[in-house]
């Protein structure tokens, strides 16, 4: 070590005991850094996600049609489209119809998975069996499921209306009069998304203590209550996370029901996203379909709010 | 260390309000859908008297744009959009050839026909350079046309060293190239967009077994499906007696259409006032689904049936006659893929109605499928050559031959050795002498056709509506469109 290393001149070691003052202030490194490390998730956001909302809620602003896109002759209409959309009785008919479909589906199903996760908790062997088929409809491509579905169920020809016949059952007209389409296509969604929430909550009912239980046991608790002051109580979080989860995952869909009915007959199949896509690829009514997509993410963000406001209660009520 | 005093003043708020507003209009500008360059009126459509009867007379066209490259340059690759359909076999095998024969590779982009117009479509918009060819077809092209979004030909169709010397446009029917063609003056000549390479129309298939005669008026047709339908006579060895495309895509209008304009229907008078509702109209449809609404002579699930599901239940004896592309004859006389019907399948023309005079009018439907050319591609003579080549009349039989089944040009549905070979030529050589395309000079018509008339044929079907109160609607509909559209 030199002298210089070792007996720095004071001036120098002034500037290192004092940063610059660029360091010191606002934009330090140590202040840096974490929005640095955030940006390239920040700009990926906004390019995928925040400017398509970004441009859809322009464009919902807009008389934007599949005529004027390119050449941009489009004007700024304020919320006619939004006003329009609120005389449409065809979107309040698909808002009722996604209402019921979501609803149907993600109750029924989820009535369905917690029951079998319940009945298979107690039962490894039973779940090993049954597990790798449960999984066969999680994997199944939407368009496929359609399709395939749609060949069971065909009136004459289908092998489901076979089998009830067999049994002396008569054959209901799964994809003909209403409301047969709509419960199919639930019915459908019920088949493809159980798996998904019987995996999660069985996750959830595995770790769930056993020292509540025993001592439950022992102040002569039964079953029923158990499950009602134990098991629920434990697992709500869990339940609560499926249910959002699926909800959301149920108004987003399209595939099975487009290729299955395609919103028939009349639109009695129509959900909200059917009708959106009606509105921009079949009328090109671009604006229109802004002001949907606008609609979709109201509804579905309040329900979505509605769900973790419960959920923040009940974290809040346990700590 | 002080706190600091969280607070704002006035001005302080005032001024964020305005920092924020600003920053939130400049990023909601900047994510504004494609502004024009300069102010601009958007492309209008003025209402003339009559609608256009001219023949587009496309081998001198006018309006054309200021000029494209004129000479092909040595673009090795080309990209191409088709949706996934009859010619798919047949169309690889001439890619091949054209590899061979002009070392350009066009590599097709052919997803379902379920995804294809919106990808089509997105790209399109998007002003995307590739693919360097799209297709169309008579009911889309105005609309791609009217919005720019597809390229102008007939420069490079009037240019031999692109076409070729032998492209013989004139050779088309008059109605084909008219459907190739369109003007933003309805009434006028217009440009040429698409080169066409199918045309397809509808023809009746019936069992030669059970059927003896084929209807000559849907009143027949009416009669025959009643007679065979179980629940309306026990002895019918099929349960139902017809079928129909009812699903919400574009073939169910088509499948009413013959029934419409044999009734003496049609679409718009001669002022563009929309006569979907006209008394015609609604009596035909108040027939057509009336097999199943009254009659429950369809199959109850036939408002989800699309093509797959009428041909299956012509394939499986569901039904004794179907209405259906002349070109399926292919798939219905095929003892492998029909065996159960195969050997007593007989087609003809479609039913028409009688006039008050005697006279039989049938009119089946004409479809046509066009390529051509993206108007931001990089590449576009060489895509023109292409597609000339495609569908030259040199091309369009080396096509044939390699089993294409829907040519659009008569010289290759003369032919006596492809007649042979393909029998429903003969229908398609008869039907495009009187089948009808629909109202395709409309740039406006794929939107209401689409949108308004098909969930409205829908209702009708599922019960919901009237015939009347259905068709009714869609006229307002299609009203307010044409007259926002400044008709």
């Amino acid at each position: 070590m030199n002298v210089r290393e070792a007996h720095p001149p004071v001036a120098e070691a002034g500037r290192a005991a004092r940063p610059r003052a660029w360091a010191r202030g606002r934009w330090s490194g140590e202040r840096l850094f974490p929005y640095v490390m955030v940006a390239p998730a920040t700009l990926i956001l906004l390019l995928f996600t925040i400017y398509p909302t970004l441009f859809n809620l322009n464009a919902s602003l807009r008389d934007v049609t599949v005529y004027n896109f390119t050449s941009g002759a489009h004007r700024f209409i304020g919320t006619r489209n939004y006003e329009a959309l609120g005389r449409s009785a065809e979107f309040w008919g698909a808002t009722g119809a996604t209402l019921l479909y979501v609803v149907a589906s993600v109750g029924f199903g989820f009535l369905i998975a917690f029951g079998l996760a319940l009945a298979l908790q107690h039962t490894p062997g039973l779940r090993a069996l049954v597990s790798p088929f449960l999984l066969v409809p999680l994997m199944a491509t939407p368009a496929v499921v359609a399709l395939a579905w749609n060949q069971m169920l065909v009136s004459e020809l289908g092998v489901v209306n076979y089998l009830l016949g067999l049994v002396g059952l008569p054959a209901p007209p799964w994809l003909g009069t209403a409301p047969w389409p709509l419960v199919t296509v639930v019915l459908i969604d019920v088949w493809q998304h159980v798996p998904f929430m019987f995996f999660v909550l069985l996750a959830g009912l595995t770790v769930l203590p056993d020292e509540p239980f025993e001592a439950a046991a022992i102040d002569g608790a039964g079953t029923w209550d158990s499950f009602r002051y134990l098991t629920l109580p434990l697992l709500q979080p869990v339940i609560l996370v499926t249910l959002i989860f699926r909800t959301m995952n149920a108004f987003t869909s399209f595939d099975v029901i487009y290729v299955l009915t395609g919103g028939a007959p009349g639109t009695g199949t129509e959900i909200l996203n059917l009708f959106l896509y009606r509105k921009a690829f079949k009328g090109f009514e671009f604006g229109q379909a802004g002001a949907v997509a606008v609609a979709m993410v109201l509804i579905t963000g309040l329900i979505g709010l509605v769900l973790i406001r419960l959920m923040s209660r009940e974290d809040a009520e346990r700590d | 260390m002080p706190e600091r005093n969280r607070v704002l003043s006035r001005r302080a708020f005032v001024g964020r309000v305005l920092v924020f507003g600003g920053a939130g209009a400049a990023l909601l500008g900047a994510c504004s859908p494609p502004a024009p360059a300069a102010p601009s009126k958007p492309a209008e459509t003025k209402p003339v008297e009559s609608k256009p009867a001219a023949p587009a007379e496309a081998a001198k066209p006018v309006e054309t744009k200021p000029a494209a490259p004129a000479q092909a340059g040595k673009a090795a690759r080309l990209d191409m959009i088709l949706f996934d359909g009859g010619w798919t076999p047949s169309l690889k095998i001439m890619l091949d050839a054209y590899k061979a024969e002009q070392g350009v590779e066009v590599v097709w982009d052919n997803p379902p026909l379920s995804g294809f117009y919106q990808k089509q479509l997105s790209l399109m918009l998007a002003k995307e350079r590739k693919p360097d060819i799209i297709s169309s077809n008579d009911t889309i092209l105005s609309q791609y046309a009217g919005s720019g979004l597809i390229e102008p030909l007939d420069e490079m169709l009037a240019n031999k060293s692109l076409a070729g010397d032998d492209y013989a446009w004139d050779e088309f029917a008059e109605q084909t190239r008219k459907a190739a063609s369109w003007s933003k003056e309805l009434g006028q000549q217009g440009q040429v967009y698409g080169l066409p390479f199918e045309l397809a129309t509808w023809g009746y298939f019936y069992r030669t077994d059970l059927i003896d005669r084929p209807p000559e008026t849907f009143d027949e047709y009416v009669e025959i499906s009643k007679k065979f339908t179980r629940s309306l006579n026990p002895s019918s060895p099929t349960p139902f007696g017809a079928t129909a495309h009812a699903k919400q895509l574009p073939p169910q209008y088509k499948e009413w259409y013959a029934w419409m304009w044999s009734y003496g229907g049609e679409l718009f008078d001669e002022k563009l006032n929309p006569t979907f509702n006209s008394d015609r109209a609604v009596t035909s449809l108040a027939d057509f689904y009336g097999l199943l609404l009254n009659h429950k002579a369809m199959p109850p699930d036939t408002a989800t049936y699309s093509d797959t599901e009428k041909s299956a239940a012509f394939q499986n004896e569901v039904v004794p006659h179907v209405m259906h592309w002349a070109h399926q004859a292919s798939v219905y006389l095929d003892k492998e893929k029909s065996p159960k019907i195969a050997d007593k399948v007989k087609y003809t023309m479609v039913p028409g109605m009688k006039g008050a005079d005697g006279k039989l009018t049938r009119v089946p439907y004409a479809q046509q499928w066009m390529l051509g050319v993206n108007p931001n591609s990089q590449n576009k003579p060489e895509a023109f050559k292409f597609i000339a080549w495609l569908t030259s009349p040199k091309g369009m039989r080396a096509w044939v031959e390699a089993g294409w089944n829907s040519p659009p040009r008569p010289s290759a549905l003369n032919d006596a050795g492809f007649k042979a070979k393909h029998p429903s030529f003969a229908i398609t050589e008869e039907a495009i002498k009187i089948g009808r395309y629909g109202p395709g000079y409309l740039k406006e018509y794929a939107q209401i056709a689409d949108s308004k008339l098909l969930p409205a044929l829908s209702q009708v079907m599922a019960g919901s509506q009237t015939p009347k109160q259905a068709l009714d609607s869609v006229a307002d509909e299609a009203r307010e469109i044409l007259k926002s559209a400044d008709y």
